[in-house]
């Protein structure tokens, strides 16, 4: 080794530094932890050399160029080539009427039961329709008071597919009547005696029995086949009797639903979203629009807040007393193009009330905004629906609102005021 | 059992869990490529980080792969540092600690004939980590830095003549600088959103160094030694990966950018004189171009990042020699310790908008205390600061830095250049 400064020699002696050695590392590592247990402050020094800072901003738009509102509604669902009313799956048939000034709308039950042939039918003694209330009033829900009558169809008139019945296509003459005061968590079953003269007259294969309401204010529901738990299905007992024999049979409905015909009038510059009778409203976004137009959003922006905001008309808006239908109308993202008939749409989220202004409902649409910004096929737009449940028609599903009567009136987009039109307020950041 | 306490206690120091090391560091640490580090061992920080014309026997000199030509036995290197970073600009204050790992190397003399030696080993040569919080009656946001630029590197060096030794290594480097943003709104229905964004490099370099003996020049140069050495230019390949994980993560987004990077070229020179038989001085040198150099850029015509400037450092320390093996006499404790001090003056490749760049002082001090048969514990404490040019134009870095580093070399460690 030329010159070194440095000696490396075989070792003479055990080299190891005793307790003063580990007494000299204890004192450094207690200066360590001593250092160590300085209170660090995090502070904002430093951010301007941040190269990879986050742009937050929140925006509003109101413009129709960046909205797309249609309204429409479907009475039928047709589903491997057959047609069903829509309300055909529902749990609950509503029979019953509201009618004041700022609304008009009407609910009869339909019902069809197997019975016995025309030759056993002679020989009927007794009927009776029995209906299993349900807990449900809409319209005067203060109001406990019950009218119903029982009209004969039987000009074949009633099918799976039935959306429209005028008093025209009854019998003159009512089967049974109803009327009591029965409050709206009694779960009571009403039960209508029929007119077994009446009834000896019709074919039972034809013979369809329709409940009007009568002098109510309100409408109420009952209990349908669809209805998993025992005896809330519409029943039709009778007795017939066979030289002496008296013999009881009871039915349940292999048809029940209720047909809604909702006649309030339309109101300009606003829109209407109504359960029973599938009333929604389709909202498009324009996010090329969007994206043009609005600094530094685009297909990787973070959507923090996408809130629509719509604003009520209370006067023509209505919900039942429910505890379900105090819900918001319900968001429904759709899935595939033109789809009127939806199946394939997802809940996205329900309406709320801003606590700050309660004429404004707020709708989370955050999700799809930032879905559709990634993948911009993605845009179907979705709906504002009073509700949403998935209902099986031979076997497909599809999203109804048959459970629900009530009624969202909003401002459009083309309402006289534009500081009542709908409003999509953006909390965005990127990089 | 003193003994293996404190190989135990080195070893629980060096090998500490990493889960205490927190991304915060100096607000400088998030320009270009980070803070340079400018050494990996305890036993060179000590001395202000001088040690490029060390010709020291029990020292793997990451700084110079020449100087591996003086190695006497095979060595295994490790080091670990704790900083606390005090900022302060006219209004405000922050205070950082920060605990890396400074990786580890191991050289070993591989043939007596030309005193040829290899050295392995990876290390970090950047710093970017760092963290800001702050917020607003909106939202707030915290910004973190992670990582750095790390070389993995092999060399070899020899003696090509009396005297005068060339090294050279081939470094890989590489690493991931991630800049990550947490940001929550104080309104709970907004969304909070996570983001992320790397910088993954790698790219490769050479690295040389000549050390010459001074009495190999003329006898009256002996106890002189004189080093030299560059870093070649590097040419990054930089991939930049955007990460957004919005509040429904199914969404999360990932976008992956290539591009290049460029890391400067770097000189260095070194002088170490032996004082006596154990006390020596060095002085260094380093000067880098960093106002050329970029992390990533996809332009066919990359814009150098403006923030970075051309730097030089300049270093001076001192050292008296540990007596490790009672080679200069048995002694007591105390004398059997190696110590050691120095300064530097930086100026660092930082040159904020307005600041007129940013200068580092420091100082140090440490000691190396014998542990075992060949091993050595080195402790060092730097004391510095960090000011831009024209006041408060920029904040300024008050810090401390702890530096521990475990050098081991057990009867076992094969092969040893001298005979035993």
């Amino acid at each position: 080794m030329p010159d070194s400064a440095f000696k490396s020699v075989k070792a003479k002696s055990s080299p190891i530094v005793g307790f003063s050695g580990l007494f000299a590392l204890s004192l450094f590592a207690l200066l360590a932890i001593a250092l160590s247990s300085c209170k660090e402050e995090t502070s904002i020094i430093g951010a301007q050399y941040f190269s990879d800072t986050i742009t937050v901003r929140t925006v509003t738009v109101k413009d129709s160029s960046f909205f797309g509102f249609s309204n429409y509604a479907f009475s039928t669902v047709t589903t491997a080539s057959q047609t069903f009313n829509a309300n055909y799956a529902s749990s609950s048939i509503f029979i019953g009427k509201v009618s004041d000034a700022n609304e008009n709308a009407e609910s009869w039950g339909v019902f069809k039961f197997v019975v016995l042939g025309l030759d056993s039918l002679a020989h009927i003694d007794s009927a009776q329709l029995q209906l299993r209330l349900l807990p449900y009033r809409f319209g005067d829900i203060g109001n406990t008071h019950i009218e119903f009558t029982v009209y004969p169809e039987t000009g074949g008139k009633i099918d799976n597919a039935t959306t429209t019945l005028g008093t025209a296509d009854l019998g003159a003459t009512p089967l049974g009547h109803f009327v009591g005061d029965l409050p709206s968590d009694s779960s009571n079953t009403i039960t209508i005696n029929l007119d077994t003269a009446q009834l000896k007259k019709y074919d039972p294969l034809k013979l369809a029995l329709v409940v009007v309401p009568g002098a109510m204010t309100n409408v109420r529901a009952v209990g349908t086949s669809e209805v998993a738990t025992a005896g809330f299905a519409p029943q039709l007992l009778y007795t017939v009797d066979y030289s002496g024999t008296i013999t009881e049979v009871s039915h349940p409905a292999y048809l029940d639903y209720h047909l809604f015909n909702d006649k309030s009038a339309a109101l300009p510059g606003e829109f209407t979203i109504r359960g029973s009778a599938n009333r929604r409203e389709s909202v498009s976004i324009n996010l090329a629009n969007l994206n043009k137009t609005i600094d530094s959003i685009g297909k990787y922006t973070t959507v923090n807040n996408a809130f629509l905001v719509l604003k009520i008309d209370s006067l023509h808006s209505r919900h039942s007393d429910n505890v379900s239908d105090t819900l918001g109308p319900s968001i429904i993202q759709l899935r595939a193009a033109n789809a009127t008939l939806d199946s394939t749409g997802v809940l996205v989220s329900y309406g709320t009330r801003d606590p700050s202004d309660p004429s404004l409902y707020k709708f989370q649409i955050r999700r799809m905004i930032e879905l559709w910004q990634r993948d911009p096929t993605q845009n179907f737009g979705f709906e504002l629906r009073t509700g949403d449940i998935i209902r099986g028609f031979l076997g497909y599903s599809v999203s109804v609102e048959d459970y629900t009567l009530n009624r969202w009136t909003f401002y459009g987009i083309d309402a006289a005021d534009p500081n009542n039109r709908p409003k999509l307020v953006l909390t965005y950041s990127r990089f | 059992m003193l003994r293996f306490l404190m190989i135990a206690f080195a070893c629980a120091l060096v090998l500490q869990p990493t889960k205490s090391i927190r991304a915060q560091g100096s607000p400088f640490d998030f320009i270009g490529f980070g803070r340079p580090i400018e050494t990996t061992n305890a036993h060179l920080d000590g001395m202000g980080g001088t040690g490029y014309a060390s010709t020291d026997p029990r020292l793997v000199n990451a700084l110079n792969p020449a100087s591996w030509t003086w190695l006497a036995r095979a060595r295994l290197e490790s080091e670990i540092h704790f900083d606390i970073v005090q900022t302060n600009t006219a209004t405000q204050e922050g205070r950082n600690q920060n605990l890396r790992f400074g990786g580890f190397v191991f050289g070993a003399p591989v043939w007596n004939a030309h005193s040829m030696s290899i050295g392995l080993g990876v290390q970090p040569i950047t710093d970017a980590n760092g963290q800001i919080d702050f917020g607003d009656s909106v939202s707030t946001r915290s910004y973190r830095s992670e990582g750095g630029v790390s070389m993995l590197f092999g060399g070899v060096s020899g003696m090509i003549t009396s005297g005068v030794s060339l090294g050279g290594r081939f470094e890989l480097l590489f690493g991931n600088i991630r800049h990550l943003t947490d940001l929550q709104f104080s309104d709970i229905n907004t969304a909070s959103g996570s983001f992320e964004r790397d910088y993954s490099i790698n790219g490769s370099r050479g690295t040389f160094g000549l050390l010459i003996a001074g009495d190999s020049i003329a006898p009256a140069f002996h106890g002189i030694h004189l080093a030299f050495g560059f870093s070649l230019a590097t040419k990054l390949n930089t991939t930049q990966r955007t990460v957004v994980t919005p509040f429904n993560t199914d969404l999360d987004t990932t976008i992956e950018t290539v591009g290049v990077g460029s890391y400067p070229a770097s000189i260095q020179a070194g002088i170490g004189i032996s004082l006596s038989d154990r006390y020596r001085a060095y002085g260094d040198v380093h000067l880098q171009d960093f106002s050329a150099a970029y992390l990533y850029s996809t332009s066919s015509s990359p814009v150098a990042d403006s923030s970075l400037r051309s730097t030089n450092r300049f270093a001076f320390g001192i050292e008296k020699v540990p007596n490790m093996v009672g080679e200069y006499g048995i002694s007591s404790f105390w004398d059997r310790l190696g110590l050691r001090l120095g300064a530097s003056y930086y100026v660092t490749p930082f040159r904020p908008a307005g600041s007129g760049g940013i200068n580092e002082v420091a100082i140090s001090a440490g000691v190396g205390i014998p542990i075992s048969y060949e091993s050595l514990l080195d402790l060092a404490i730097t004391v510095g600061q960090r000011t831009p040019t024209t006041l408060n134009a920029a904040p300024t870095d008050k810090f401390i830095r702890l530096s521990g580093s475990i050098s081991l070399s057990e009867r076992w460690f094969v092969p040893s250049r001298v005979s035993e």
